[in-house]
């Protein structure tokens, strides 16, 4: 007997208990892509209240370019999964590739993109292999492509790992087969204006077309509806990704996934490695809000919680300079030469540098590392 | 639109639109900047070019003048910002200057010199630094690359060879070249650009200067190769043909191309042949066949460099040598397609002196330097058959059924004969004879 989706407890994860849901033919028998064949494909996303890029909401980031009805438009999925506390992205997708391509078409359809393309790391030749076999199979079944009920065109495009960036416009001027960076800032996809999503956006997407705009906010709080996946590193025994509601305190997020910090001590770090650092003690109480407060994701930022030891903050802290001479476009020599230089820059030297930066990475950086001795 | 820039409290009026830097430069108000191209939207790499624009620190390569504004070009925050900006540029960047070929034309060590800054020449020159042949003996030396993209933008913009591209990012990006399009592509463009050498020929690591560059078209016979040779101090540096003008280039054009950097000519001996078949190592074994103050006479061919046949002048001033012309006829040469029209251009350089006709037999000394086209044995052996003693100067191989003293002349070009670099000159060889035997 087949198991059916669980719809009810995960918004991102519906099919994990299922065996082999990647294959299309279980994905439909336990409920996927019955989205896709309703009256009105697209209406309830295109009311959604997700949080998106930077903190905006769904609709805000849509509608942020008015353009022409008739002008085309092109949805990207962001698959880079290399910084660290990435994995979410490629456990996600390769357990449930359907699950992208159809959060994929709903988007396509609720903005009247025609195009949609999924940005994936070249070297990593199985989760390729997964996602060229999932997209062929959902063209078998006329769900896109010439036969569909509406045309998106679908690409799979493999980018080397030096010009995958989670920042939009650095993956843009990849994808023009330019170099990422500065001056090649870019908010269109070859003239057509583009919304970029990382992967599990479009989980929700699916969810939210299923069961309704207003079904998603009711699981978060005004100002941050629904749920989000969060990563959870650091210095904890086993790292995991939990599904966390708008509102809930980051000590009942860490509660809920097992990880239990040592009472009031550790630091905190939100938003990767350029993320923002919180003492336990501070962090433990603030509500889980996306678009307001200490939370707020800005650029170079993704939601990874990492909880470290006292005794090994300044170590890691260290390793930013590290990160951020290897993982910048290296077109400013600031940025590049950060390895050697960031931690014994003067006050002066990074108030120089701060006000001549072309991005906001180096800034960010700038204000990661201020205060902080190697 | 007229707009009114004040500049260090000079008022001077400018057009909309122009770009900062461009205005400075034609003011007089010398930046430091290097990664700045009259033709190029700068892509503000070395951060060199800082000015304040009322009171904000900007780089004026990217600044294009919209409004009337007030330009301050220097003062103590800009020269701490400028030094700051410096530091990182040449944080890997090698430090051999006094050694590069590019001292005196780099730009990094004029702002150095300017600032006052200690670049620790200490560094000992490393011939296995970290650089990548491109082609034709150009180099692509990463230990100097400030990663400016003049070269990069450039070739994308202007040349849109698409050479030159950015790899890697962050501390791993570097200048990187397409190997498929280098055949047709003009180098020399890109080592001009290059503000700190960091593309060079390898000519210039040998020459170990580098002076302006000179484009030379042969006009050697009628068959119009176009063949140009680029120069450097009127030395050889690299010889270039339309692709399609190959077949059309001769054997005595590629050989007078191949010597044009005669100017700085170099000798050596090659053999004193006869019955041991060995050169002389010393003067004292010259002295051993050749008379102290005996006369000489020297013939000289049409082709002489300009500096060259100064050289020779010299040496024909001292009381006991005379020289002749060494004209070529059908019969005498091997190969008779020669550029004819240089040979009498060059004759100039010996006006002045009383250089008599050539004829047959010689007694006493002669010094034979031979045409770059090739003398054949028969003839030499036919100048030479009266003649004490004879030293020949010439490019090709030895000739072992001559037993006279062969002095190699070989142009700088010939790269193989030169694994260091040599200081002979005509002045030394004749000093060698003459004192032989001192």
């Amino acid at each position: 007997m087949s198991k059916l989706a669980d719809f009810e407890n995960s918004i991102y994860l519906p099919f994990r208990h299922i065996d082999s849901a990647h294959y299309i033919d279980i994905y439909m028998r336990a409920g996927g892509y019955s989205t896709l064949y309703e009256a009105q494909v697209g209406d309830n996303l295109s009311k959604a209240k997700i949080v998106t890029r930077n903190g905006q909401l769904l609709q805000n980031y849509w509608s942020r370019m008015v353009l022409a009805p008739t002008k085309s438009r092109a949805i990207v999925a962001n698959l880079a999964n290399n910084e660290p506390g990435m994995y979410v992205t490629k456990r996600l997708v390769s357990r449930n590739p359907h699950g992208l391509i159809e959060g994929i078409l709903l988007a396509a359809r609720a903005t009247g993109s025609d195009h949609a393309v999924i940005v994936i790391p070249f070297d990593d030749k199985n989760f390729i292999s997964t996602l060229e076999r999932a997209i062929a199979e959902a063209k078998e079944e006329k769900l896109w492509g010439p036969e569909a009920l509406w045309f998106c065109d679908l690409y799979l495009v493999p980018l080397p790992v030096s010009s995958l960036y989670s920042q939009d416009d650095f993956l843009l001027a990849a994808l023009h087969g330019q170099r990422p960076g500065h001056p090649n800032r870019m908010d269109f996809l070859f003239g057509e204006p583009v919304h970029i999503h990382r992967a599990e956006e479009f989980y929700a997407f699916s969810w939210i077309e299923r069961f309704g705009a207003d079904a998603f906010a009711q699981k978060g709080t005004l100002s941050t509806p629904g749920t989000y996946l969060v990563c959870i590193s650091g210095n904890v025994s086993h790292p995991v990704v939990v599904e966390a509601p708008g509102g809930v305190s980051l000590a009942k997020i860490m509660q809920l996934s097992g990880i239990l910090p040592e009472e009031d001590k550790g630091q905190l770090r939100w938003g990767g490695v350029l993320g923002r650092w919180i003492s336990w003690q501070q962090a433990k109480e603030l509500p889980f809000e996306l678009t307001h407060g200490p939370l707020k994701l800005k650029k170079f930022q993704y939601p990874v919680l990492e909880w470290f030891r006292d005794e090994n903050v300044e170590l890691v802290k260290s390793q930013i300079a590290d990160y951020i001479a290897h993982e910048s476009c290296g077109v400013c020599n600031a940025c590049a030469m950060a390895d050697s230089g960031l931690f014994k820059w003067t006050k002066q030297q990074r108030h120089t540098f701060s006000k001549l930066a072309k991005c906001s990475f180096l800034p960010l950086a700038l204000e990661v590392t201020g205060g902080t001795l190697r | 639109m007229k707009l009114t820039l004040m500049i260090n409290d000079n008022q001077t009026q400018v057009e909309g639109m122009e770009n900062l830097r461009l205005v400075l430069d034609r003011l007089g108000h010398v930046g430091h900047g290097l990664c700045h191209h009259e033709k190029l939207i700068s892509q503000a790499r070395c951060d060199l070019c800082l000015v304040k624009v009322d009171g904000e620190l900007i780089r004026s390569c990217q600044y294009f003048i919209n409004r009337d504004i007030e330009v301050q070009t220097d003062d103590q925050d800009l020269k701490q910002a400028r030094i700051e900006s410096f530091n990182l540029l040449v944080k890997n960047h090698k430090t051999d200057c006094e050694k590069c070929h590019q001292s005196g034309l780099c730009k990094i060590q004029n702002f150095a010199r300017t600032n006052i800054l200690d670049l620790n020449s200490k560094e000992l020159f490393n011939e296995n630094s970290d650089y990548e042949v491109i082609t034709r003996d150009y180099r692509l030396d990463h230990d100097r690359c400030t990663q400016c993209s003049l070269c990069v933008e450039y070739s994308q913009k202007i040349e849109q060879d698409g050479l030159f591209y950015h790899s890697g990012r962050g501390s791993n990006s570097r200048v990187a070249f397409n190997q498929t399009v280098l055949e047709t592509t003009d180098l020399a463009v890109y080592r001009d650009l290059c503000p700190t050498g960091a593309i060079a020929h390898k000519d210039d690591y040998r020459h170990g200067e580098r002076g302006p560059w000179q484009m030379v078209t042969c006009t050697g016979c009628e068959r119009e190769c176009q063949a140009q040779a680029r120069t450097v101090n009127k030395q050889f540096v690299d010889f270039r043909m339309p692709s399609e003008n190959i077949g059309l280039s001769c054997e005595a054009g590629v050989r007078w191309w191949h010597s044009l950097d005669l100017a700085r000519p170099s000798y050596k001996f090659l053999a004193k042949l006869g019955e041991d078949l060995m050169a002389p190592k010393n003067a004292a074994e010259i002295g051993e066949i050749i008379n102290k103050n005996m006369s000489w006479h020297i013939l000289l061919p049409g082709d002489l460099a300009p500096e060259e046949a100064l050289q020779w002048s010299e040496v024909l001033k001292l009381p006991n040598f005379t020289a002749s012309y060494l004209k070529p006829s059908s019969d005498d040469f091997k190969v008779m397609i020669g550029p004819m029209n240089v040979l009498e251009r060059r004759h100039e350089c010996l006006g002045e002196l009383q250089v008599s006709a050539m004829s047959e037999g010689f007694y006493g000394g002669l010094i034979v330097v031979e045409p770059l086209w090739l003398l054949k044995t028969s003839v030499l052996a036919k100048l030479t058959q009266n003649a004490d003693h004879c030293v020949v100067f010439r490019h090709g191989p030895i000739i072992e059924e001559l037993n006279i003293i062969q002095v190699e002349r070989f142009p700088w070009s010939y790269s193989s004969l030169l694994p260091t670099r040599q200081k002979g000159s005509v002045q030394g060889i004749i000093n060698t004879l003459i004192n032989a035997e001192n």
